[in-house]
């Protein structure tokens, strides 16, 4: 790597269950992990640009909170004194939900938390702060006209991806164990990729968006960000918790038996291959040697599909900011303002259009999945770009970064499939994501075969790479 | 229902997707400042390309056009 990388701090990646297992034994104390948590921000955040607010104090005061419950022995959740941050879309009580927008700075403070956030507060997580995205959502890589670019935690001259580049570089960078985020056309995916940390986008309305901004609502997927494995299961767990099984447990069985149901596993060729870096293509050789999965697999379709939810994001984003596209278009980050006015123009048959493909598309993609359990593509085609490139070449095509990044996760997002972007272990190289791509309500058979690729030693998100720190 | 209908917008070349914006923008009350007019219609263009493989892809699949529609 070229560009200078972070200097992590002393202190090692604790993972979520670590945290809430030694808080909960009384090991350490709640305050003094966010304590610990707020101190790398100040000390990592300037670098990153990852953060948009931090709520020091309200941290500190959930943590003692919770420490008090503890000492006077009241039960506490699974998730007690983990640290967390969220994508600044989400609602946070008595906070103007950005999305990543100027023009929303004079919003109306939410009156109360997203779902979601709700529910990791009262597993016992404990909210440090918001995360920088690209405005509303509609871009691969926070690159925010309002907010700067969010850097890469392993070379700081390229960007983390987006839109929840600032959910993905704080997991990478070692400030909180998780994030949330949010998918519309790979905003999880790409981020998670470039960042080399685990990211899940479950089912189409699988986790609650309420008290998220939209940006395409027939598109958007809320999602998650963790350092390892476990902690993205444990996270899922407690944010669906009326599944009947833990994914916790499936990739416990897993690990004991691997072979108790083969997984049938479909490499991911044509449209998601097309294009990629060499690099990306020589990464991913090793998967379908070790796991056996030497068919490959077309999705028929699948570029039309993405050009369908190019179609429809523009489409249907717009429609949600026409107000404001009349009024206020100078507000807006450039880049977002221009795709909207386009989406603006499109015939409103287009969208028509656009959801009769999915349908075909759908029932396409069905019948693979007759035949297997789960596909593997890559997530991107190329590793992070350098900040502020506006081009990368795709087939010896310059092609535009913002627009492109997500080539390979826009076809799947479209038809509401759950991927878990698992980053291939290659520490001390810029990371490169796979999507592991299950069929509808089947995330528990992305999450195994996670485990397994974890367990050969194929995936694994390694830290950023040490360097000395800056002089002071 | 907008009068514009996919089929035209589809077949339009450089010239006529441009005067196909202005008209569309005065349909729907959007005013384009003249400063974000070009890089507006290039995202325009781009857009219609999709549509266009979109398109090409749903008259191969057989569900388009739907019953009772025709474009």
């Amino acid at each position: 790597m070229n560009g200078p990388s972070l200097h992590p701090l002393a202190c090692p990646r604790p993972s979520a269950w670590r945290i809430a297992q030694d808080v909960t034994a009384g090991r350490v104390t709640a305050q003094s992990v966010v304590a610990a948590t707020l101190q790398r921000i100040a000390v990592d955040n300037p670098r990153l640009n990852a953060f948009t607010a931090v709520f020091a104090a309200q941290a500190m005061a959930a943590a003692q909170a919770l420490d008090a419950d503890l000492a006077a022995g009241r039960a506490v959740g699974p998730l007690a004194g983990v640290p967390f941050a969220v994508k600044n879309l989400f609602d946070v009580e008595g906070h103007a939900t950005l999305a990543g927008s100027k023009i929303r700075q004079d919003a109306a403070p939410a009156w109360r938390d997203a779902a979601l956030v709700a529910c990791l507060k009262a597993a016992g997580a404990i909210l440090v702060g918001t995360l920088n995205m690209d405005e509303f959502a509609y871009g691969f890589v926070t690159e925010n006209a309002h907010y700067g670019v969010t850097r890469n935690p392993h070379d700081l001259d390229r960007i983390a991806g987006g839109s929840s580049g600032g959910s993905a570089a704080a997991v990478a960078a070692g400030i909180v164990p998780f994030t949330l985020g949010s998918d519309t056309n790979g905003s999880v995916r790409v981020p998670a990729a470039l960042c080399g940390v685990f990211g899940l986008k479950p089912s189409w309305g699988r986790l609650s968006l309420a008290g998220a901004f939209p940006f395409v609502e027939s598109l958007d997927h809320a999602g998650l960000f963790a350092h390892n494995l476990e902690d993205l299961a444990l996270i899922y767990d407690t944010l669906s918790s009326d599944d009947d099984r833990r994914v916790v447990d499936l990739m416990s069985e897993e690990r004991q038996q691997p072979s108790r149901r083969p997984l049938r596993i479909g490499m991911l060729t044509g449209w998601f291959t097309q294009g990629a870096a060499t690099e990306v293509l020589d990464a991913l050789a090793p998967l379908a040697d070790a796991l056996g999965a030497d068919r490959e697999v077309e999705l028929r379709g699948a570029e039309a599909a993405r050009s369908a939810a190019f179609c429809l994001s523009a489409y249907e984003g717009a429609r949600l900011h026409l107000g404001d596209l009349r009024r206020r278009a100078g507000g807006y980050d450039p880049a977002v303002r221009d795709r909207l006015l386009a989406g603006a123009l499109l015939p409103d048959e287009i969208a028509l259009q656009a959801n009769a493909y999915r349908h075909a598309f759908q029932t396409a993609t069905a019948e693979v999945f007759s035949q297997y359990d789960v596909l593997i593509a890559p997530a991107t085609p190329c590793v992070a770009p350098r900040i502020g490139e506006p081009t990368m070449l795709v087939d010896g095509e310059a092609v535009s970064v913002r627009k492109n990044l997500g080539a390979y996760t826009q076809p799947v997002s479209f038809i509401g499939l759950p991927v878990l972007a698992a980053p291939l272990n290659r520490p001390g190289r810029l990371p490169i994501g796979i999507q592991i791509i299950g069929n509808l309500g089947c995330e528990p058979l992305t999450f195994a075969l996670a485990a397994r690729l974890q367990q050969l030693g194929l995936v694994c998100a390694s830290p950023p790479e040490l360097t000395l720190p800056s002089p002071t | 229902m907008s009068r514009f209908q996919a089929e035209s917008f589809l077949n339009l070349g450089e010239t006529d997707l441009a005067a196909f914006a202005d008209a569309r923008a005065a349909e729907i009350d959007l005013t384009i400042a003249e400063a974000f007019r070009a890089d507006v219609l290039e995202n325009l263009k781009a857009l219609q390309a999709h549509a266009q493989r979109m398109n090409a892809a749903l008259q191969d699949s057989g569900v388009w056009p739907i019953e009772g529609r025709r474009i």
